[in-house]
């Protein structure tokens, strides 16, 4: 089976119509979900409110839900990406800096930031920094372990875009970030 | 960390494994999370999906069979019909609203509404209303809304097509609705459940409650009860009403009493009566009583049709002061009402039986369902009138303040005793004490459980600022009491409803006002069967989702070799062909337990034109699903009837319960029925040698447009037949014959 196992059709299956059973699949997803929530926007009072609409939005739309070959979860994932994009609409800061840093060219800033912060903030920060579209694929690939095609369900594209999202987001954070050796030279240890 | 191949094809090359070893080996930490978010957005979450999922929040084995092709966005169905008719009638064409099942199932106790959007005649389109399946109803505007209001809850799982036709001329400066085309609007109501095969124990030990809502604003309503067939409350609201005293004084503000049916979810539907309090339903929910407060020192009793407005109420009866009570029905045409120290009885015309009893003055009263007798407080005690005969026979000394009948003819009443109060059950076979209170408490409503099984017992502490609370009891009086729900939260007058999917009750908010609120039950253990049922039915949703998706191979997965071999042979279409009239929709009908792990469950399937998506026919499959080690399969399918939509009433669903004495065979029309025409003649069951049974019971209930019939069958197979003889309001007959297959198994005895 590509995605989704008979286990979970058949819980989705029922949570259409059993409350018990949508409260077992929020059990199941609620984790992953805040956590793509929180990492998508750093704050936790946010992270809970996009947490709740995509909870409460999943249980008003659940019957428009088919199976199509992938994981419940991909579904809900997509609709928290829809719920960060109608979050930052109009927001400067997003619309800006994707607009800012889409022509290819390094920001300093987006290094100096690197730069600054520790190892794990480094790297995820330069994720943060990433145009939405690759942020979101490298997320979903890296810190939530989908497949390309569980991803390309959720971000609406083919595989195909979404291994070129993958592939420049990780080129990109390849030449923005310092070598190791200059972390090294900020206090960095390698491999720790 | 494991090796991700997707990752080592996308990155052949060395040079951005170094990136990628670093994210992955830095993934971000667990975000804070504070855990009360997490339980507290369940809680939230839970609760609307109670709400939603079923429209009538039932409990879980009441609503676990909606297919998960109607059931719609839960949203969708939280709301009435609103349909925006752009311009409707300044367009050349037809203009046709489809609301298609999956976007929006209409609850079936809500108003229609139809927006427009210009001016129209709206006399002439109040008029120009036509409903299929025929449907009374009556309309009223909101505005540029036009709202209809069926009279009686509409059928469950049934295609509407609600036509607009202008036939009179316009008033002035209106659009010219003669000249305007039809407006047609479609939609589909919500699943009906299926009911279970096994009657579910709502002893006080089984019960669970939780999502409680409030309906309705703080102040709002001030009393609440359920209809008998509980797809409505009625509830007593405050609205302000200027009056004039006399020609000589100005107009004042007042604030008058109404009574309203409301919906479950607290939808205000209609206004039963105006400057009219303490409202009783008949049992037959044919006709409301009420009271209306004439002078400080007089009231009225006023009775009038359930489908009035209560403009047509005819006055009954007269009182000194002001009642503290509903008038008590007793039967459904007759009213008992207390009258200072006297009970009296008066019948719909006003004119008074020859039964008058001294009672306690203010003393509550209580008829058996079908009116035989009454009981009530008296001198001697809690006593027990035989109301044809005006015989009474006290059934216990004391003071007794509030009685209650069970369906199954058993009185429970409370008696004040010096250490507190005591609740009694008074039955032929004796008389028993099931709860006692020595701590002071004050008990007063009583409300007993769909099965007779337990009594929810309206309770309050000694103490002045106690809180109102409530608990269950059961019947016999085993067990401990439980308490209803949260007993730090108020409760005040609550009452089960009808079907036992949720309580009523009111809780007074921070500010003092009394805010209407429901409690959704779960009934906690399922019996064996009924945990089978679910599994069976389970089977056959997912097995009609699949054909509805044209997934065979997922169809055929759940299906036996037989009754595959059938699908194959081509006798009966598992999916349909492109440009064939599609699946628009498909639904459990009935469930019947034939032995242990065995069910018929027949099923609906409504086919719809691929063009229009206009539903235009309809044909029933009867699958026997049979338990296979851990799964139920489809073992075997025999084709049911075909029936064209829109041509005459329609068997909507049809439900089978035995009990040791009897089998009770309920069925369900579509349309309004023409009363005269549903009888033991035109709706029978016969054997399986085509004998006629004779029916113990025979009973219809228009409000629900339900057959109820009563008969003692033998193990084996008879036919439920509902022939053309029935008709609808309009007057048009059912299309062709009905035929159902009752299986009288070794499960039913």
């Amino acid at each position: 089976m590509p995605g989704g196992s008979e286990d979970e059709r058949d819980l989705v299956d029922r949570a259409k119509r059993n409350p018990e059973a949508f409260g077992a699949l929020y059990d199941r997803y609620f984790t992953q979900i805040y956590r793509f929530a929180y990492s998508r926007v750093r704050d936790q009072s946010l992270a809970e409110d996009l947490t709740s609409e995509v909870f409460f939005k999943a249980l008003r739309n659940i019957n428009r839900y088919t199976y199509a070959g992938h994981p419940f979860s991909s579904w809900l994932y997509q609709i928290a990406l829809n719920a960060v994009a109608d979050h930052y609409r109009g927001q400067r800061g997003e619309l800006e800096l994707e607009d800012a840093t889409s022509g290819g060219t390094p920001s300093g800033a987006v290094v100096d930031e690197v730069v600054r912060r520790d190892r794990s903030r480094r790297i995820w920060s330069a994720i943060d920094q990433l145009p939405k579209q690759q942020r979101a694929a490298l997320i979903l690939k890296f810190a939530e372990d989908r497949k390309i095609d569980e991803i390309a369900q959720i971000l609406g594209k083919s595989s195909g875009a979404v291994k070129l999202l993958l592939h420049r987001g990780v080129e990109r954070l390849r030449k923005e970030l310092p070598p190791l050796e200059a972390e090294a030279e900020v206090g960095f240890e390698p491999g720790s | 960390m494991n090796p991700d191949p997707e990752l080592e094809e996308l990155f052949p090359s060395g040079a951005h494994w170094e990136v990628v070893d670093l994210i992955q080996a830095s993934r971000p930490a667990q975000p804070p999370l504070d855990p009360y978010f997490r339980n507290h957005l369940r809680m939230k979450l839970m609760a609307q999906a109670r709400r939603t999922m079923s429209p009538r929040s039932q409990p879980r084995w009441f609503a676990w069979p909606r297919t998960p092709l109607l059931a719609t966005a839960a949203a969708a169905a939280a709301v009435v019909l609103t349909v925006g008719v752009y311009n409707a009638l300044h367009q050349a064409p037809p203009s046709v609203a489809v609301v298609p099942p999956g976007i929006g199932l209409i609850r079936t106790a809500e108003p229609i509404r139809i927006a427009f959007t210009g001016p129209v005649d709206k006399n002439a389109v109040a008029q120009s209303v036509r409903i299929e399946p025929a449907t009374l109803y009556t309309t009223r505007w909101d505005g540029q809304t036009l709202v209809i209001i069926p009279l009686h809850p509409l059928a469950s799982n049934t295609g509407y097509t609600v036509k607009l036709v202008p036939q009179t001329a316009p008033a002035p400066n209106t659009v010219a609705a003669t000249a305007a085309p039809p407006v047609v609007v479609r939609f589909v109501t919500t699943p009906a459940a299926v009911s279970p095969v096994v009657p579910p124990s709502f002893r006080s030990d089984n019960l669970t409650f939780f999502g409680e809502v409030s309906i309705a604003d703080p102040g709002a309503v001030t009393s609440a009860s359920w209809t008998p067939d509980g797809q409505a409350l009625i509830v007593t609201r405050t609205v302000a009403e200027t009056v004039t005293p006399s020609a000589s004084t100005a107009a004042l503000p007042q604030v008058v009493p109404e009574v309203w049916s409301m919906t479950p979810q607290g939808t205000l539907v209609r206004r039963l009566a105006t400057r009219a309090t303490l409202p009783a339903v008949a049992p037959d929910g044919r006709h409301l009583a009420f009271w209306r407060h004439d002078r400080p020192d007089q009231s009225s009793l006023w009775v009038s049709a359930f489908e009035d407005d209560g403009t047509h109420a005819t006055q009954v009866a007269t009182v000194g002061g002001l009642p503290n009570r509903p008038a008590t029905w007793v039967g459904s045409d007759r009213l008992a009402y207390g009258d200072g120290g006297t009970l009296r009885l008066v019948d719909l015309q006003g004119t008074p039986p020859p039964l008058t009893v001294a009672i306690t003055p203010g003393a509550a009263a209580a008829a058996i369902n079908d009116g035989r007798f009454l009981a009530t407080a008296t001198a001697d005690g809690a006593t027990l009138f035989d109301v044809a005969t005006g015989q009474s026979k006290v059934v216990s000394a004391g003071t007794a303040t509030t009685f209650a009948w069970s369906s199954d003819g058993r009185l429970a009443f409370i008696l004040s005793a010096a250490s507190g109060p005591q609740l009694w059950v008074a039955a032929p076979d004796g008389l028993k004490q099931i709860a006692a209170s020595s701590t002071g408490d004050r008990w007063s409503d009583i409300s007993w459980s769909p099965d007779s099984s337990s009594l929810l017992v309206a309770s309050r502490g000694a103490s002045a600022d106690a809180q109102p609370s409530a608990f269950f009891v059961n019947a016999d009086g085993s067990g401990k009491p439980v308490a209803f729900a949260a007993q730090d939260r108020e409760y005040t007058t609550p009452r089960w409803s009808p079907d036992g999917s949720s309580i009523v009750f009111l809780r007074g908010d921070e500010t003092g006002r009394a805010r209407l609120w429901i409690a959704t039950v779960r009934i906690g253990q399922l019996s064996a069967a009924d945990a089978a049922q679910l599994d069976a039915v389970h089977v056959v949703t997912r097995f009609l989702d699949s054909r509805q998706r044209g997934n065979l191979a997922d169809a055929q997965a759940d299906l036996g070799p037989q009754a595959l071999a059938t699908y194959q042979n081509g006798n009966l279409p598992l999916v349909t062909a492109p440009g064939d009239p599609s699946i628009a929709r498909s639904y459990v009908f009935g469930v019947q337990l034939v032995s242990p792990d065995r069910f018929l469950v027949t099923v609906r399937i409504v086919l719809a034109d691929p063009k229009t998506r206009q539903e235009i026919r309809f044909f029933e499959e009867h699958l026997t699903v049979v338990r296979h080690g851990e799964r139920f399969l489809i073992d075997a399918v025999q084709p049911g009837i075909t029936t064209i939509i829109g041509q005459g009433p329609s068997v909507v669903s049809v439900h089978v319960q035995s009990a040791p004495s009897h089998q009770q065979v309920t069925v369900k029309f579509d349309a309004d029925l023409a009363a005269a025409t549903v009888s033991r003649e035109s709706i029978y069951l016969r054997d399986s040698s085509g004998q006629r049974t004779d029916p113990t019971d025979f009973q219809f209930d228009p409000n629900t447009r339900t057959v109820s019939i009563r008969a003692k069958l033998h193990q084996g197979k008879y036919t439920l037949v509902g022939t053309t003889g029935v008709t609808d309001v309009n007057g048009h007959a059912a299309a062709q014959e009905y035929d159902y297959t009752v299986v009288i198994g070794s499960g039913n005895d």
